[in-house]
C-alpha cells in the first residue's frame, strides 16, 4: 500500500507509536516522530512510496523528537536520534522536516557500503543513466530536478549508489532538497513541479522540498547502466561549454566525488579505473536550466 | 547458563543466546533483527555478529537490511584492518635505526598474528608495549614521524606519564590514527603490581619480524587484567567476547590451560583470570575445563565476593539498548564497579589527593589548569 492510501488516523498512530515503515528502495526505513512539521507534509511529500511494517527488517531507524523538555517552554527545537546520542545539532520545530531528511542522509553516507557512493545526482532515460557529481552548490540538485520535470526519472538528487557487482546504478529516489533562487526557478520551469512550503534561514538558506515523480518511485527498484558522468559548472555570464575529460581526469574527479570510495581497497580502485575508460566524462559549464537541458539532451542522443 | 545470568531479562537472553549459538540467528524475526542491529552497532558488537553469520553461512537466509548491513560492516573491517597493517609499516619506518624490541598489543597484535578472534573486530588505535628504558626513544621517534601528544606540562599530562601504564595518546597530525604507547599492561598505581618485562621477555616473533607479541597465553591475561582491572565494564560485552573467542582458539591445544594458570600463578594474576574465564562460560558457555573453577581454583575470590561480582559485573557488562536507559539496577551494578575499579587503579589516599585536584580543576577556567 502507498502512504497516499493510508488513512490519517493510521498514519498517525504509526508514525507517533511504534514507527512508520517506509520502503525508500533500496532501504527500509523506519520514522518516529510527534513533530507537526514533519507530520503535515510527510504523508504527501512521500505520498507514493510503499510502506511496509515490522515485518520487514529495517535499514535505519530514524526518531525525531523535541530534545529538551525545558526549552519546549521556550522556542521548540526538533533533533534527529539514530540509535543513541545524536550526532546532530537541534534545528526550530520549523526546520524538523530538515533535520528528518539529513538523519536519513547521514545513515547512507556513514553506513552504507553495499555500494560505492558518490556525492552526486543521477537520472535515467531510455534505460541509460546520467551521474552528476557535485559538492553542494554547483547545481546538481537543481539539474537532476529540472531532467525530472522534463521525464527523466530521477534515481536522486544526493547519492549516486553505483553496485560494483552489478555493473550498475541502483535508484535510491528521495525528495529533492531545493535551496534558495532555484525553488522560484523550478516553479517558473514547470507547472508539474510540487512544492513543499519553504523553510526560511536553515543552516542551507531557504529550503523546500520538490516530490520526486511518481514515474520515479514506481520504477525505484530497476537498475540502469551508467552512460555519462557530467560534471557542472553553473556559470551565468559565460557561454556553455561541454568539454570530454580524459580518463584520468574524470577518476580524479569522481574519487573526491565519492562518500567511501576508500573503504574498499583495491577492489573500487579497479572498478572506477575501468568505468572511466569505458564511460564518457564532461565537463559542462552551463548559463541557465534551459541550455543545460538542451546540452545533455544532445548528449544522450 | 547461571541462574544469574538468565535473570537479565528476554531482550538479553536473545543477545546472549545467539552470541552463544550463532545458528540460531535464523529464528529471529525481522522485528529483533532490526532491533539487534541497532543494539549491536551502538556496541561495537555488529562487526562479531557479521563474522558469525558470515562463519555459518548463514547470511542469504537473513532479512535483506540485515544482509546489506552485515555486508557493509565486512567492508568496514576489512578496511580497518587493511589500514592497520599500513599503519604498522608507519610505525616501523618510523622506528628505523632503533633497536629496542616493540611488542604489539590488543587488536594489532591479534591482526597481525593473524587470528580467528580479529574477525569482526575492529581495532582503532594501535597499541604497543616498549621497556621503560625505551620509552623516551620511541616516543621521540614518532614524534618526529608525525604522532603528536597532548599538551605537554599539565596535571592531566604529569599525572599520565608518570603513574599510567601508558603515555597520553599520540595522534598522528595527517592520518589522525592513534597509537597508544605502553610501559606496562596496568598502571603503576595499581595494587595488583605487573612485571612488564616478563611479559615482553616471554613475547613471540610475529609474521612481521620487526613486531613481537604475547604468548597466547600473555594475551589471554593481558586481556583479562584489561578487562577486569582497567577501567569500566559498562555496556562491554565485547571485551568478554574477546577472552570467549581467544579461550575457544587458544583452547584447542589442550596444554593451554595447564600453561595459563600457571603463568598467572606466576605472575600472580589469577584473579582477574578467574574472572575472565568464569564469565566467559556464565554467559557465553565458553567451554572451559571446570576444574579451573572449582572451589579450589587457583584466583576463585571467596564465596561472597564472588556472589557480588557474579550478581554486578552481568549487568554492567550487558550492552545498552538504544532509546532505553539502563535500569536502575544496571546503574548501579555499574557503580559500584566503578569504584571498584578506582579502588583498584590506586592507594586510597592518592584516589583522594587526586579527586580533590580534579574537582577542583572542574572549577577552574579552561584556561588556567
Amino acid at each position: 500500500m502507498t502512504l497516499a492510501a493510508l488513512d490519517g488516523r493510521a498514519f498517525d498512530q504509526m508514525i507517533e507509536g511504534t514507527g512508520l515503515y517506509l520502503k525508500t528502495n533500496p532501504f527500509v526505513a523506519r520514522i518516529t516522530t510527534d513533530q507537526a512539521p514533519i507530520k503535515r507534509d510527510f504523508k504527501w511529500l512521500y505520498g507514493d512510496y510503499e510502506v511496509t511494517d515490522e515485518n520487514e527488517a529495517a535499514d535505519m531507524v530514524v526518531r525525531v523528537d523535541n530534545p529538551s523538555l525545558l526549552r519546549g517552554l521556550i522556542g521548540k527545537q526538533a533533533l534527529a536520534y539514530v540509535d543513541a546520542p545524536s550526532p546532530f545539532t537541534p534545528l526550530p520545530l520549523s526546520q524538523a522536516p530538515l533535520m528528518l531528511e539529513m538523519a536519513l542522509n547521514w545513515c547512507v553516507a556513514m553506513r552504507v557500503y553495499t555500494y560505492l557512493t558518490f556525492h552526486s545526482a543521477v537520472a535515467e532515460r531510455n534505460g541509460k543513466a546520467i551521474l552528476i557529481p557535485g559538492a553542494s552548490g554547483q547545481g546538481k540538485t537543481t539539474l537532476s530536478a529540472s531532467l525530472m520535470l522534463r521525464g527523466w526519472r530521477l534515481f536522486s538528487d544526493e547519492f549516486g549508489l553505483f553496485d560494483m557487482d552489478l555493473g550498475k546504478l541502483v535508484p535510491y529516489p528521495r525528495p529533492l532538497s531545493i535551496k534558495n533562487e532555484s525553488i522560484e526557478v523550478l516553479k517558473n520551469f514547470s507547472q508539474a513541479a510540487k512544492f513543499t512550503k519553504s523553510m526560511t534561514k536553515t543552516p542551507k538558506g531557504t529550503l523546500a522540498y520538490l516530490r520526486p515523480s511518481e514515474e520515479s518511485i514506481a520504477r525505484s527498484n530497476e537498475p540502469a547502466d551508467l552512460s555519462w558522468f557530467v560534471f557542472p559548472e553553473f556559470a551565468p555570464d559565460q557561454e556553455p561549454l561541454l568539454t570530454r575529460l580524459e580518463p584520468g581526469r574524470a577518476m580524479f574527479g569522481l574519487t573526491r566525488s565519492s562518500v567511501n570510495y576508500d573503504k574498499f581497497g583495491e577492489k573500487s580502485f579497479r572498478i572506477l579505473a575501468d568505468l572511466v575508460e569505458q564511460v564518457p566524462a564532461y565537463n559542462m559549464r552551463y548559463p541557465d536550466l534551459d541550455t543545460a537541458g538542451a546540452m545533455i539532451d544532445e548528449l544522450a542522443r | 547458563m547461571s541462574s544469574r545470568v538468565s535473570m537479565l531479562g528476554p531482550q538479553n537472553d536473545s543477545l546472549l543466546a545467539i552470541l552463544r549459538s550463532p545458528e540460531r540467528m535464523v529464528e529471529l524475526t525481522p522485528s529483533q533483527w532490526t532491533e539487534l542491529m541497532r543494539r549491536t552497532r551502538l556496541n561495537g558488537l555488529i562487526g562479531r555478529i557479521a563474522s558469525y553469520a558470515a562463519e555459518h553461512g548463514l547470511i542469504e537466509q537473513l532479512p535483506p537490511a540485515v544482509q546489506r548491513q552485515i555486508r557493509s560492516v565486512a567492508v568496514l573491517i576489512a578496511s580497518n584492518h587493511r589500514m592497520l597493517i599500513w599503519e604498522m609499516d608507519r610505525i616501523k619506518r618510523a622506528l628505523i635505526g632503533i633497536d629496542a624490541p616493540v611488542v604489539l598489543l590488543k587488536g594489532a597484535a591479534y591482526v597481525l598474528g593473524e587470528y580467528r578472534l580479529a574477525e569482526g573486530r575492529v581495532c582503532s588505535d594501535i597499541d604497543i608495549l616498549v621497556r621503560r628504558e625505551d620509552l623516551e626513544t620511541v616516543e621521540r621517534a614518532l614524534h618526529e614521524h608525525g604522532w603528536l601528544g597532548g599538551e605537554r606540562g599539565t596535571y592531566d599530562d604529569r599525572y599520565y606519564r608518570r603513574w599510567m601504564h601508558e603515555i597520553p595518546p599520540l595522534r598522528h597530525r595527517e592520518r589522525l590514527t592513534v597509537v597508544d604507547l605502553h610501559h606496562n599492561i596496568l598502571p603503576l598505581t595499581a595494587r595488583l603490581k605487573i612485571n612488564a618485562n616478563a611479559f615482553i621477555d616471554n613475547s613471540r616473533p610475529s609474521p612481521d619480524p620487526r613486531f613481537s607479541i604475547f604468548a597466547p597465553v600473555d594475551l589471554l591475561i593481558h586481556s583479562a587484567v584489561h578487562m577486569m582491572y582497567d577501567g569500566d565494564l559498562n555496556g562491554r560485552l565485547r571485551d568478554l567476547l574477546d577472552i570467549h573467542e581467544m579461550l575457544n582458539e587458544f583452547g584447542e591445544d589442550r596444554a593451554f590451560y595447564t600453561e595459563l594458570m600457571s603463568r598467572a600463578r606466576r605472575r600472580r594474576v589469577q584473579r582477574p583470570v578467574f574472572y575472565a574465564l568464569y564469565f566467559s562460560a556464565e554467559m557465553l558457555g565458553t567451554s572451559i575445563p571446570p576444574a579451573l573453577w572449582d572451589a579450589g581454583a587457583g584466583g576463585r575470590p571467596n564465596a561472597l565476593i564472588l556472589s557480588i561480582m557474579s550478581r554486578f559485573v552481568p549487568r554492567a557488562l550487558i550492552p545498552d539498548r538504544p532509546d532505553r536507559k539502563p535500569t536502575r539496577r544496571v546503574r548501579r551494578a555499574r557503580f559500584w564497579l566503578f569504584v571498584r575499579s578506582h579502588w583498584l587503579r590506586m592507594p586510597p589516599l592518592m584516589l583522594a589527593r587526586h579527586l580533590l585536584i580534579k574537582a577542583v580543576m572542574g572549577l577552574l577556567p579552561k584556561k588556567t589548569r
